[in-house]
């Protein structure tokens, strides 16, 4: 018989054996698991390299919290390059009693200089229109569906009308908000100023596009980095790279989540593995006798495996697309960009990571079953490691690391995250070890009736058993519970927990000759003291005198706070919401308080002399105090804050946050028309946002942890079949002493429900463990915990062990007592 | 066909071998007369009631507390002690006192120093006491034994097999005995052989 006829047959045969089943699951999931995601993470990525190219609608962008200075248009027009102004900034718009936030985004006529702006009807390709001419406005179809209009219908703005010339399809920025909040209003630049949109030292985002040769573009940048004072140079390839590092990101974070599915997986092929080859040492001994190499069994063997793995293997990867599906569902209200459909590249990988996560896990056992000596025949028992086996567990990380490597794209955090997930496995363990010990010692009592009695004195006797299905059963229960129910619960209860009082609404760009106006029309809308807080923006210049270096500080949060834009306030007053945590409130000279995470990530302390430069003017103070902000407050809260004298009289805006009621609301559109430089904010809506986006990433995220229950109710099958051999025993032996069918199941439903129910209180407990954690570390509220989960928990997880129970240990209580005179 | 025309009667507080080559059918008539198995043709009875007819659950209940067993590989619980071992069929027939009685029969055994101990803990023959301190214990009518003694060596063999006997007269238990070992067969009252299947004269 040729090898290959040999091969066929082994693995017609292994068709037929029932221990085999849990891995053919478990590789199903594994793989369904890793597509899906793999899948899911391509069409991110595809759907932000296909907007990368054209991200900026340029090839360099110069961009600013303030109005961009002259003298980098003159600079670029001495290089001879294209530029062209843009200004961004919140606004709300309305049409007859509706009003919507939108981000308005004013240009010039030459927009954009590279890539693409698509505009249109509202359902449709659309083309390319260039932008709207003054007095008109292209609006995303989001903003027209809560406005109720359509396109040639004219919405209010500022204090004018603009008619709504087309559906803003595609923007070359748009990329830039792949998760967008607000909808977008494309307007002319020309228009902002007529609208009276913005007033001096407005809160706007102003972009300078260029674009040009390269060698011009370099010169240029040359030539404007002295001159930069807070704005900040991006070039497209940067751009590139960023959305390249989302889509990596993605990846990582997706595949990381799915490792738990491959953990869980890989437990329950081991296990199975092991019990394969223990089953056939006798058979390997005999055609080891027959002078069968070490290397042709195991190719025999590994093959007719492999053989009979690679269909299981294949189904998953068509899972695994339906599964993608259900990833992007999750997400699809969130998005901004409709994604592209997935190739074929999850597929082989997801396949991959399947096969040699399998081959991985089978090595060890194989090889060791390979090595079997024939003597093993004669001299059972003889458990000595063969020496080829201690050679597979290297092998076999080798091909684990493979593994999470082709699934985030990960090596070193995939591991981490993998040992990670082994050490909570074994935490989980000792805990049920501990209760295991507790319980063998308890005396059972007698009015708990045989079958409880025997149940829970199973539980105990078959430690291994136990310890692996509620550990897994309990891990994958914990992420479930942990995202489904209690991230949810936990949010819930923060935003209940901010109180009647919590600003709803932030008023911007104030201008100092509308603060009293502005509060007398707030009195009337019902806002006693509405929180008006005056702020310019300023770049920190120097530290005790000498100019702080990014590269100096290990926290890289520092950058920013370095090199962007910082805003900063003044007040006689200690604000709302903060609390002095060192040092006094103003005392003399000039002063500024900083905020004690503002202060850490730059390591300062106080006395030390801050310099702030705001415009062409410098301010100077020394540190006399620190606070602790709440900024779960939804006040207007700073870093800095300084004394009014210190800083004299700057150029600035006012900023406010009011409680409105929600009845009043539609008056604050009177109140809009009034101010028309004012940007409204509605802090509510924006909330419910990011809500939403929250929701939908735990939408996502769900569905693989759902993958992972599967793949620990695949560990209970793989846990539950290796005890089926003893339990059918012991049944026998049982019914010898007189026990009936009813009796023996009742013991085995009895243990089953107890172990499940006891892996659904350790996932639910951990659930809540971390909860409270959560609770008390990042929300600071008082957390009520949802106590009703874990009697939820324990219904589900005996529901799942019984369930797999009843596929790998049906018979065993039916088994003939006759049994016990055979074998032993 | 296994067993052809075997016919016998055992009263209680007898003993009875049943010897044979190996194949000749001892187990078989072992397990139907312990109503383990049921007969395609043919009557049994045990304590003057026909198994013939009863389902396998009724069978089991007619044992339950009455028949005790020795195997011939033990056969013990592997995960539980031999205290839990001794106490499994008491507790099984609903009896109070199932830890009293266990600790007791397993004194009788002389192994009243390792009731804590796990079977893989124990020798073999400590493991065959244990075994027969479970088969006493619920004080049964009627004891099988399938080669008590065939996994042990000659010493540890005569020692059990002494225990059995005792054990045997002290609660005037009937014994039915598969055994290779003609001493053994020696001690009994009666001694059947069978023969492919057929009884020897």
């Amino acid at each position: 018989m040729s090898p290959w006829q040999s091969w066929w047959r082994q693995a017609r045969r292994e068709i037929r054996s029932r221990e085999l089943r849990p891995v053919l699951a478990a590789l199903l999931v594994a793989v369904a698991a890793a597509t899906g995601v793999l899948a899911f993470a391509e069409r991110i990525e595809s759907a932000l390299s296909a907007r990368s190219g054209e991200l900026l609608g340029a090839d360099l962008v110069l961009s600013g919290r303030s109005e961009i200075p002259a003298q980098f248009t003159s600079l670029a027009e001495n290089q001879g390059l294209d530029h062209s102004r843009v200004v961004a900034f919140p606004s709300v718009i309305f049409a007859g009693e509706n009003s919507t936030l939108v981000e308005i985004k004013a240009v010039q006529a030459d927009y954009p200089l590279r890539g693409v702006l698509r505009s249109g009807p509202v359902e449709g390709p659309g083309a390319a229109l260039g932008p709207p001419a003054p007095g008109e406005v292209d609006l995303e179809a989001r903003a027209m569906a809560s406005l109720g209009v359509k396109i040639g219908d004219l919405i209010d703005i500022g204090n004018d009308r603009l008619r709504i010339r087309a559906a803003l399809l595609e923007d070359p920025e748009g990329g830039a908000s792949f998760v967008n909040l607000a909808p977008r209003a494309l307007l002319r630049v020309e228009d902002v100023e007529r609208l009276g949109l913005l007033g001096p030292g407005s809160r706007a985002f102003y972009r300078l596009l260029l674009a040009g040769p390269a060698p011009a573009l370099a010169r240029f940048e040359t030539a404007a980095e002295p001159l930069l004072k807070g704005q900040r140079l991006t070039r497209a390839r940067d751009a590139e790279q960023q959305l390249a590092e989302v889509g990596r990101q993605t990846r990582a974070f997706f595949g990381l989540a799915a490792l738990a599915v491959l953990w869980l997986a890989a437990l329950a092929i081991a296990l199975c593995a092991r019990r394969y080859t223990e089953a056939r040492r006798e058979a390997v001994a005999q055609m080891r006798c027959m002078g069968l190499s070490q290397r042709r069994i195991l190719l025999q063997v590994g093959g007719a495996l492999a053989l009979y793995a690679l269909p299981a293997a294949l189904l998953g990867v068509a899972l695994g697309y339906a599964l993608q599906l259900l990833l992007v569902a999750g997400l699809a209200g969130v998005l901004a960009t409709e994604l592209p459909p997935p190739g074929p590249l999850p597929a082989v990988l997801g396949l991959a990571v399947g096969m040699v996560g399998f081959a991985g896990f089978t090595l060890p056992a194989l090889t060791s079953l390979s090595a079997t000596p024939p003597m093993a025949l004669l001299r059972r028992g003889s458990e000595q490691m063969p020496r080829a086996e201690l050679l597979a567990y290297p092998m076999a990380l080798g091909l684990l690391c493979l593994a999470i490597f082709l699934l985030t794209g990960e090596g070193r955090i995939g591991l981490i995250a993998f040992l990670a997930f082994t050490i909570l496995a074994a935490l989980l363990a000792a805990v049920v070890w501990f209760l295991l010990g507790r319980l063998r010692k308890l005396p059972l009592s007698r009015q708990l009736g045989f079958a409880w009695r025997q149940g829970l004195r199973g539980l105990a006797a078959r430690p291994v058993t136990t310890l692996l299905s509620t550990v897994s059963l309990g891990l994958a229960l914990a992420a479930i519970l942990l995202l489904g129910v209690v991230s949810r619960d936990l949010v819930a209860q923060w935003r209940i927990g901010l109180g009647p009082d919590t600003p709803n609404r932030f008023l911007l760009n104030i201008q100092p000759d509308q603060t009293e106006a502005l509060s007398a029309a707030l009195k009337e809308l019902g806002v006693a003291n509405p929180d008006l807080r005056p702020f310019a923006v300023g770049r920190l210049s120097a530290i005790n005198g000498k100019t702080p270096n990014p590269d100096d500080y290990a926290d890289p949060r520092a950058a920013r706070f370095i090199d962007r834009n910082q805003n900063i306030s003044w007040s006689q007053e200690l604000p709302a919401a903060n609390r002095i945590i060192a040092g006094q409130w103003w005392t003399s000279g000039p002063e500024v308080s900083v905020a004690e995470n503002w202060a850490q990530t730059l390591g300062l302390k106080l006395g030390d002399e801050l310099t702030i430069t705001v415009g062409d003017r410098a301010v100077s103070a020394r540190i006399t105090s620190i606070r602790a902000v709440d900024w779960d407050s939804f006040r207007v809260n700073f870093f800095l804050v300084f004394k009014p004298e210190t800083v004299g009289s700057l150029e600035s805006t006012s900023i406010a946050s009011v409680r409105l009621d929600p009845a009043s609301a539609p008056r604050l559109n009177e109140l809009a028309r009034q101010f028309p430089n004012v940007s409204i904010i509605d802090i509510d809506s924006i909330l419910s946002r990011v809500l939403a986006i929250v929701e939908g990433v735990i939408q996502s995220l769900s569905v693989v942890f759902w993958c992972a229950l599967a793949a620990a109710v695949c560990v209970l099958l793989a846990a539950l079949a290796v005890s089926a051999g003893a339990r059918r025993f012991e049944a026998a032996l049982w019914r010898s002493f007189g026990a009936s069918r009813a009796t023996v199941r009742g013991s085995l439903l009895a243990e089953l429900s107890v172990c499940g129910a006891l892996g659904g209180i350790l996932g639910g407990t951990a659930a809540l463990v971390t909860a409270a954690l959560l609770a008390a570390q990042v929300f600071e509220i008082d957390y009520r915990a949802p106590f009703w989960l874990l009697p939820a928990a324990a219904a589900l997880g005996a529901a799942l062990t019984l369930a797999a129970g009843w596929w790998v240990l049906r018979g065993v209580s039916g088994q003939a007592p006759a049994e016990v005179l055979k074998g032993g | 066909m296994i067993l052809d025309r075997v016919s016998l009667a055992l009263a209680a507080g007898r003993s009875l071998a049943i010897v044979g080559a190996s194949g000749s059918g001892k187990t078989t008539l072992l397990s139907l007369l312990a109503g383990l198995d049921h007969p395609s043709e043919g009557r049994i009875e045990m304590f003057g009631q026909a198994l013939t007819g009863l389902s396998e659950d009724q069978r089991a209940a007619m044992r339950l507390g009455r028949v005790g067993f020795v195997f011939q590989s033990f056969h013990l619980l592997p995960n539980y002690t031999a205290l839990e071992n001794v106490m499994a069929p008491l507790e099984l027939a609903g009896r109070d006192d199932a830890e009293t009685r266990a600790r007791a029969a397993l004194q009788a055994v002389g192994l009243g120093e390792r009731l804590d101990h796990l079977p893989r803990q124990l020798s073999g023959g400590e493991q065959q006491r244990v075994a027969i301190a479970r088969a006493f214990a619920p004080q049964p009518l009627l004891l099988f034994a399938d080669e008590p003694t065939g996994n042990l060596d000659q010493r540890t063999g005569a020692k059990v097999s002494d225990l059995l006997f005792e054990l045997n007269r002290a609660h005037q238990t009937a014994l039915v005995l598969v055994t290779h070992d003609p001493a053994l067969a020696a001690r009994c009252g009666e001694v059947i052989r069978l023969d492919q299947g057929r009884v020897q004269a």
